[in-house]
């Protein structure tokens, strides 16, 4: 008895959807003579070919940085983030790449004390790392903003952040937060999402798409006697380097 | 007497072809009921909202899932409907028995299933398209070229849809009991699994999208052949 009340909605929908295909399919001919057979089917080609157009167009004139990245290429960016940050605990610097280098600059300090201020202290998309060297003469401090591609959704979007001013002033290093971006976007993907969310089964392994990436990182690397004042604990971890 | 014996095959290939145009007025309902859907779905099959790092992202995603589903509905009603009377009493204008008939109405179902497809999948890039003219959104793609996999997939699913249908109006043309007898068996059967329809699925998709062909092109042909014995079951035969 559930089974027939639970059904019974299903029913009436089909039954009407069954109707109106019916009269559409078996009437529309009879009722109007503007639909022969041949103007059916040259209907029928002329809308398969604006659909054809249509996707040609879309294919070759969409903006390749308006691409969603491959698989293969989101994996490297999580990776390259994984192990960046690796590289920066072990003083590394020399092996990260020059493309992620946003900015270098260099400043010389004119005390021997350093205070770190964060002007949003909610903000933690900045991670500051700062490496020690010997230098007694020098108060020096060598400065790299290092970004990773940010990516959301697959969607690379480096080139739409807004930037983040980091600034030394005398003994105090005030770091910005970045100004609000709204973005929109149409994606296509003509693939059957249902089936491949269906129970969690990832059929086209596309869970990778939920990753967001875009660490930025600043790194310092400071004399060994510079004394770094961080209340705001921003300083991620530090390491000294020869 | 006849003087010439026609060719069983001769006879079908007749039937289709003369079917294949009659019925063609089932693609219009299709393309009708696609652009209907289409104007209701123009924000997209679904969306997405991130904020992070001071960037707020609006995703619109247009996907095959809305234009695959009424393309499956309209094959199953479409390989219902060829068995109601006014299509069956069509017939007669034509050279037929119950067997010709029933194999030129499945050849006919599976091309308009193919047909069908292509309809169900070019909606969405004219509807894709329509948005992109009046959007000041960006748009973006990762393939903009539907796989052939995915269209082989769509297509399965269109095909069991029809079979599905014609198989259940062969059953109600056999006997009517008989046909609420197969409907009162899929509901028992279905009630019977562990996680009911979940489980119909899980058989389906679990072991990936070619098994899936396979296994969906299979229980196809196995549902068209029974549609054909049950009909011809119909037949008035000379002794």
């Amino acid at each position: 008895m559930t089974a027939i009340f639970t059904l019974l909605p299903i029913i009436v929908f089909f039954s009407i959807l069954i109707f109106v295909f019916y009269r559409v399919t078996r009437n529309f001919s009879k009722r109007s003579k503007l639909w022969t057979v041949k103007r059916l089917w040259i209907f029928l080609l002329i809308y398969v070919g604006v659909g054809l157009v249509i996707m040609l167009i879309l294919a070759f004139t969409t903006d390749p940085s308006n691409v969603v990245l491959e698989q293969k290429e989101l994996k490297a960016i999580i990776k390259q983030e994984e192990e960046i940050l690796n590289l920066l605990l072990e003083s590394k610097i020399d092996e990260v790449g020059s493309e992620l280098v946003a900015r270098e600059w260099s400043y010389n300090l004119p005390s021997d004390e350093l205070v770190i201020t964060c002007q949003n202290k909610e903000d933690w998309t900045l991670t500051v790392v700062v490496s020690k060297r010997e230098e007694l003469n020098s108060n020096e401090i060598y400065a790299k903003v290092i970004q990773i591609p940010y990516t959301i959704h697959g969607i690379d979007l480096t080139d739409k952040i807004g930037g983040r001013s980091i600034e030394f002033q005398r003994s105090e290093l005030i770091l910005g937060e970045r100004e609000e971006i709204k973005l929109a976007y149409n994606q296509l993907d003509p693939s059957l999402y249902m089936i491949g969310d269906f129970r969690g089964m990832d059929l086209d392994n596309n869970d990778i798409y939920n990753y967001v990436t875009g660490v930025e990182i600043l790194y310092l690397n400071v004399p060994e006697h510079i004394n770094i004042i961080d209340e705001d604990e921003i300083v991620f971890y530090s390491s000294i380097s020869k | 007497m006849s003087l010439n014996k026609v060719p069983f095959s001769h006879i079908v290939l007749k039937q289709t072809k003369w079917k294949f145009l009659t019925y063609s007025q089932a693609l219009l309902a299709l393309i009708t009921v696609q652009v209907i859907f289409s104007l209701l779905l123009s924000d997209g099959s679904g969306s997405s909202g991130t904020g992070f790092n001071n960037i707020s992202m609006q995703t619109n995603i247009y996907g095959l899932d809305g234009v695959v589903m009424v393309g499956g509905m309209w094959a199953f009603i479409t390989g219902m409907i060829v068995q109601t009377r006014a299509f069956r009493y069509d017939d007669y204008s034509v050279v037929t028995n119950r067997s010709t008939a029933s194999i030129a109405n499945i050849i006919v179902l599976v091309m308009y299933s193919f047909i069908g497809t292509i309809i169900s999948v070019l909606t969405l890039y004219l509807l894709t398209g329509t948005v992109q003219l009046f959007s000041h959104a960006e748009f973006v793609s990762r393939n903009v070229i539907i796989s052939p996999l995915q269209f082989a997939v769509a297509f399965v699913i269109l095909l069991l849809a029809a079979s599905t249908g014609y198989f259940l109006s062969s059953s109600f043309q056999l006997s009517k009991w008989f046909g609420l007898l197969v409907i009162a068996v899929f509901v028992v059967v279905i009630r019977s699994l562990d996680e009911y329809l979940l489980t119909v699925m899980l058989f389906f998709f679990q072991d990936g999208y070619p098994l899936f062909i396979v296994k969906g092109s299979l229980i196809s042909i196995v549902l068209f052949v029974v549609s054909i014995f049950l009909l011809s079951r119909k037949e008035v035969e000379r002794s």
